[in-house]
């Protein structure tokens, strides 16, 4: 019988969450209560989420610790996921405040939902229960919701948050629909005994899996948003506010993606020979589609949000693999990504603010104008198109089709093949715009920009110092790479033992 | 092996050595690039401090002889399969390349005080010149072969930037993408080559940082081939085809046959960068690499009788002999002197490829000072010349606007304006003076030493057609002397040519680098002499092979080999090189009409030389004729048909897509939901029927 000692203890592990969940309530009453000091909120938050990430990296040396009767662990995986989450918060925070003069009044809750995603993002980090994983994504969803709709004049932030709800809604579904099937196969919500039971069904696969899989897939890929559940994804991310589009991009996807590792690893690990096929499917659909719309965007914005969607793809070919490598590689992928997708939607927040364009077109010439900016911008791309300059991306990438070789299966290698194919296009429409702003003519936007002075109250200065954070990470990243990947091959061991024990293949 | 806490720390710190002048470049961009004085003394405090660790390093090596190379290795990326790491080894051939890198560069730094005094561009330019040192100071210090090839692209950017020091002039911009596309060709053989490396021995490596040049348990370069060797992986004709790939990187950046015609136009670079990274260290680093990483060019089995080394014996041989002869009839005095470090780097080429080792660093060695100080001197006639033409803004612009191929020679460095500058800068020309003696062989001083040596073991060279070999070096012995005295008589004798009267030298912060030079030019040799060697010079019997203090410290340990001198080949080389001279005199102080007469009845050979053996002319016609029609054709096709519709095709896509949403206008968010949910049916019967 669990004691009262287990259940404080719990909630000694559970401190970095507790202290968030402190910053949200803060974050709600503050404006009400002293509407004249508002602008300390975004600082408040800053400070809260560096705590919780730094609380929570402070567990990575303990081991697996299993919470409230297998509803939450604390394990590498979790640590790696959750302060991740904090550290994709607090830049989002800091580029939110470049931008806070477009939400008016609501910049208060607008901070505070932020809060939530992140939170939602840390549970899900290390939910191993149904139910938990239900009422996390829900939580995810619901916020973000919220925030693309967090321009309330704005049509299209309005348009995006109605979209983003009737899709979530779907997907709710279809989730809950997967959910009961797997209740009703292995009457547990837990995933080690779902895993068990799993492993008695592994030898009689029937319909009834498969339509579980593809439901909880479904679930999973529209959080992703991989294709063909990426229908919402370009709509909200243009509609939303561009530092919700950059939380979309990487936040919430991380949540998604460390929901899928550990559901479809330990709770599925037996029927990983199904679920492979049908997320090679995913990758495969996700990597054509999206380089390929990518490459003819005339909007900055949306021509990231396309591209994001081709990264899910290549982070999906360590998935597949279902090896320590694998997931290694997704660990290392998330974290590198990550900087320079922020880094782009920083770069790209600072552009809009001053010259009200998103056309990448209007980027041209950039450099003679704005050298430290486009200079930033253009790292940030060149790593997302995987050039080795400096070399994070290039690793990154290297690292995830290497574990699609290592798998040396048919889809393995068809999965790098597509990869590589698409890698092209991907080259040409990341380098197209570093192109532009350094070698070409300026547009008539550049022309117009006056010298460019900041000072600290400048709205400017969040994104800046968000874009020099996303820059020198990745610089830094360059440099260490092989502390980085230990770590992720320390988070990503933390499955391990479900891993080996996978029978049959 | 348990050393002193000194040396201890000494070794520790050594990192340092490469991040000081990364360190003072990036406070310079920084911060200080508003303050002169203090980028300067930034620039300089940090190669004064490389320079002092340097000399610490050496003394303790020399009292302490190292078996096993210090090194400090950080990981850089670690998986099984593939261990990349950074780090610094000090040995005692990196040893002796970090004095000669700092001394030459902190002189250089010094000089520049004075030359660059002028200059908008002088905070940028200590920046560069910091951010160069540290670079070739990685270079020299790097562990493996991957970290070469990372500062090795490095100090190329650095050599791109500094030649297009003062990029509004059209011959520096072109001159400084010059430089750099080729040594692009000859980087991309280097990288082929140490990837094929690399795949043939990967097997080897694993849980080893790979391709190290010296590890204590053996897993190294030498322990790679012999693996490779035993496993079949790598046979003798596959090591040849690495070591000749990876040859083009050293003979790009060395600037030898055939990709040398960078090197005399990287001369419309600013002197102390001509000086520093064009005659001293960044093009002797082809030499270094290929004296660091050795074993590749030896047959599997670490003879000397391979393939590799003979193409580099010949390569350097025939670079030696042509670039002499280029360097006979210019006038651009930087330009000659161009043209004489392209043709001594093929000396020391020659030198490593008949298995000179020793001599061919020796001669790097000596050659560093002494070219160094030979440009620091063009660099003080140049400045001293500079206010004769300054004002004449009409041919300022010209020299401005002329693009490269068309150039025309800067008034103030063309031979045909100097004559009698002696009268004027004495000290410049006896450091000039000091130079061309040293260069061109003259006994007593260091170039002697070193070039008897590789001209020797040229002659004893056994892999095929030595007599050739030494033949040609011999020549280019006589050719050099006979160049070089005829820059320094036609400069510093006879009568002032120019317009105005140029200003007298004063003992300045321009001097005094020249002087410290000179010291070094002179003695240094003697580094690679032993006394008992006076005997056998005057015919009295002595064994063949001497030790050496030069030899002795670069080979320290059981492998030491010193290369002896030949008494017949010297005595000849000896005898060309005062022939050489005699004949420069007769031509340019006596005025016998011997070039006239010359440039008469060999017109074809003057004009030959005159035209550089017409190489930049047979390049431009390969490169536009056949090259760019071959690739635009290609890329017509390529482009035209195959990217072109391939974007239309996905531009057609989004907007089919596009008008299939605005088709069901009012209910698009439902019409996502249905996607949904048909996918999920779809992708459920698919796999269901399609499952293996």
């Amino acid at each position: 019988m669990p004691n009262i000692n287990d259940y404080l203890g719990a909630l000694k592990l559970l401190q970095p969450e507790i202290f968030l969940v402190a910053a949200i309530l803060f974050c709600a009453l503050w404006d009400l209560f002293f509407p004249s000091l508002k602008r300390f909120t975004p600082i408040v938050c800053i400070f809260a989420l560096l705590f919780a990430g730094a609380g929570l990296w402070g567990q990575f040396v303990i081991g697996s610790t299993t919470l409230f009767g297998g509803l939450f662990v604390v394990d590498k995986l979790t640590v790696l996921f959750g302060s991740l989450a904090c550290a994709v918060g607090a830049i989002v925070v800091c580029m939110s405040t470049g931008y806070a003069s477009r939400l008016g009044r609501n910049a208060g809750e607008f901070y505070m939902l932020l809060l939530v995603a992140t939170l939602a993002v840390v549970f899900l980090a290390g939910t191993t229960d149904l139910i938990m994983l239900f009422v996390g994504l829900e939580t995810l969803s619901l916020s973000c919701v919220l925030l693309s709709g967090a321009l309330k004049s704005d049509r299209k932030s309005n348009e995006a948050a109605l979209k983003y709800l009737v899709s979530t809604a779907a997907t709710t579904a279809t989730l809950l629909y997967g959910l009961s099937f797997l209740y009703g196969l292995t009457s547990s919500t837990y995933y080690g005994d779902i895993h068990n039971r799993m492993l008695e069904l592994a030898h009689s696969p029937s319909l009834v899996v498969v339509f579980l899989l593809v439901l909880v897939l479904s679930a999973v890929g529209f959080k992703l948003s991989a294709v063909p559940f990426h229908m919402w994804a370009p709509d909200v991310f243009e509609g939303a506010p561009t530092p919700v589009t950059a939380f979309l991009s990487i936040g919430s996807k991380a949540g998604g993606l460390v929901v899928a590792i550990r559901l479809l690893s330990t709770a599925l690990g037996p029927a990983a020979g199904d679920w492979s096929f049908i997320v090679g499917l995913l990758a495969i659909a996700s990597m054509i589609f999206g380089n390929l719309i990518a490459l003819a965007q005339p909007s900055f914005k949306r021509m990231l949000a396309y591209s994001s969607i081709a990264h899910v793809g290549y982070i999906l070919i360590g998935l597949t693999s279902n090896s320590l490598n694998g997931l290694a590689a997704i660990n290392f992928y998330v974290v590198v990504y990550g900087l320079m997708n922020l880094g782009a939607f920083a770069g790209a927040i600072l552009f809009t603010n001053e010259t009200g364009s998103d056309r990448i077109d209007d980027y041209a010439g950039l450099f003679r104008k704005r050298p430290w900016l486009a200079l930033g911008i253009s790292i940030c791309l060149i790593n997302l198109a995987g050039l080795p300059i400096p070399p994070a991306g290039f690793f990154a990438k290297a690292f995830v089709f290497w574990s699609g070789i290592e798998a040396s299966s048919v889809l393995g290698w068809t999965l790098v093949a597509v990869a590589l194919a698409t890698s092209v296009p991907a080259i040409y429409y990341y380098m197209r715009v570093v192109i532009k702003m350094v070698a070409r003519e300026p547009s008539d936007v550049v022309k117009q920009l006056g010298p460019g002075r900041h000072h600290l109250a400048d709205p400017q200065w969040g994104p800046a110092a968000a874009l020099c954070v996303c820059v020198a990470g990745i610089i830094a990243g360059s440099a260490a790479v092989n502390p980085i990947m230990n770590v992720a091959q320390e988070a990503a061991s933390a499955l391990q033992p479900t891993l080996l024990s996978r029978p049959g293949s | 092996m348990h050393l002193p806490t000194l040396t201890n720390v000494l070794f520790a710190w050594s990192p340092m050595i490469v991040l000081a002048p990364f360190i003072a470049a990036i406070v310079i961009i920084l911060f200080a690039r508003f303050n002169r004085t203090l980028s300067m003394l930034l620039s300089v405090g940090a190669v004064a401090y490389c320079f002092l660790h340097s000399c610490a390093i050496l003394n303790v090596l020399y009292n302490q002889p190292l078996l096993n190379p210090a090194s400090i290795n950080w990981d850089w990326f670690n998986s099984q399969s593939f261990h990349l790491s950074m780090g610094v080894m000090i040995d005692h051939l990196a040893a002796v390349m970090l004095l000669v890198v700092t001394t030459i560069s902190l002189f250089v730094q010094i000089y520049s005080h004075g030359y660059m005094r002028e200059d908008p561009g002088y905070a940028r330019f200590f920046a560069y010149l910091s951010l160069f040192t540290g670079s070739m100071l990685g270079l020299v210090v790097s562990t493996n072969l991957f970290e070469s090839y990372f500062f090795w692209e490095l100090v190329g950017v650095m050599s791109y930037l500094l030649i297009g020091f003062w990029w509004h002039k059209r011959t520096a911009a072109e001159a400084a993408l010059k430089a750099f596309i080729v040594n692009r060709i000859g980087d991309f053989g280097f990288l082929i080559g140490i990837l094929f490396f690399l795949s043939s021995t990967f097997g080897f490596w694993v849980n080893h940082p790979i391709l190290m040049f010296s590890d204590p348990q053996g897993f190294d370069l030498v322990g790679a081939i012999r693996w490779g060797y035993s496993h079949g992986t790598l046979t003798e004709l596959t090591l040849t085809g690495i070591s000749i790939c990876m040859l083009l990187g050293p003979i790009a950046k060395s600037a030898q046959l055939p990709l040398h015609v960078w090197l005399a136009d990287a001369m419309e670079g600013p002197t102390p960068i001509s000086a520093l990274i064009h005659a001293a260290t960044m093009v002797a680093a082809g030499v270094y690499l290929i004296a660091r990483a050795y074993p590749i060019w030896l047959t599997p089995s670490q003879t000397l009788d391979s393939a590799g080394l003979a193409v580099i014996a010949w390569v350097g041989g025939i670079t030696a002999f042509v670039a002499a002869t280029i360097a006979l009839t210019q006038f651009d005095i930087k330009r000659i002197l161009a043209w004489s470090t392209v043709s001594q780097l093929g000396y020391m080429f020659c030198g490593l490829g008949t298995g000179a080792y020793t001599a061919g660093i020796f001669h790097l060695f000596n050659h560093a000072f002494f070219k160094a100080m030979l440009f620091l001197c063009s660099g003080a006639i140049i400045h001293a010349l500079h206010h004769c033409y300054a004002h004449d803004s009409q041919l300022q612009k010209r020299l401005n606007e002329v693009s490269l191929s068309d150039r025309l020679i800067p008034p103030d460095q063309d031979l045909r304006n100097m004559g009698g500058l002696w009268k004027y800068m004495p000290i410049t020309g006896s450091c000039f003076l000091v130079g061309c003696l040293s260069i061109s062989g003259i006994p007593g001083l260091s170039g002697f030493f070193s070039k008897d040596d590789i001209i020797s073991s040229a002659f004893r060279y056994t892999g095929g057609g030595h007599e050739l070999l030494s033949a040609l070096l011999i020549i280019t012995a006589g050719l050099t002397s006979f160049y070089m005295f005829r820059t320094f008589f036609m400069a510093f004798f006879g009568q002032y040519r120019g317009k105005e009267e140029p200003h007298k030298e004063k003992i300045s912060v321009m001097n005094l680098p020249l002087i410290a030079l000179a010291v070094p030019s002179i003695i240094s040799g003697y580094l690679g002499a032993n006394p008992q060697w006076l005997p056998q010079l005057c015919g009295i019997s002595a064994p063949t092979t001497l030790p050496n203090l030069f030899g002795q410290f670069l080979h320290w340990g059981p492998t030491a080999q010193f290369e002896s001198a030949n008494l017949q080949i010297m005595w000849i080389s000896i005898a060309f090189a005062a022939g050489g001279i005699l004949l420069a005199y007769m031509a340019y102080v006596k005025n016998f009409a011997v070039n006239s007469w010359c440039a008469d009845k060999f017109k074809p050979f003057y004009t030959l030389s005159w035209k550089k053996w017409y190489f930049d002319e047979i390049y431009l016609w390969i490169c536009q004729k056949l090259v760019l029609r071959l690739f635009r054709s290609l890329w017509n096709l390529i482009d035209m048909t195959l990217v072109d519709n391939c974007v239309n095709l996905s531009c057609f896509a989004t907007l089919g897509s596009g008008e299939l949403l605005r088709y069901s206008e009012n209910g698009r968010a439902q019409w996502y939901a249905l996607v949904i949910f048909g996918s999920v049916a779809t992708l459920a019967l698919l796999y269901f029927f399609i499952r293996p």
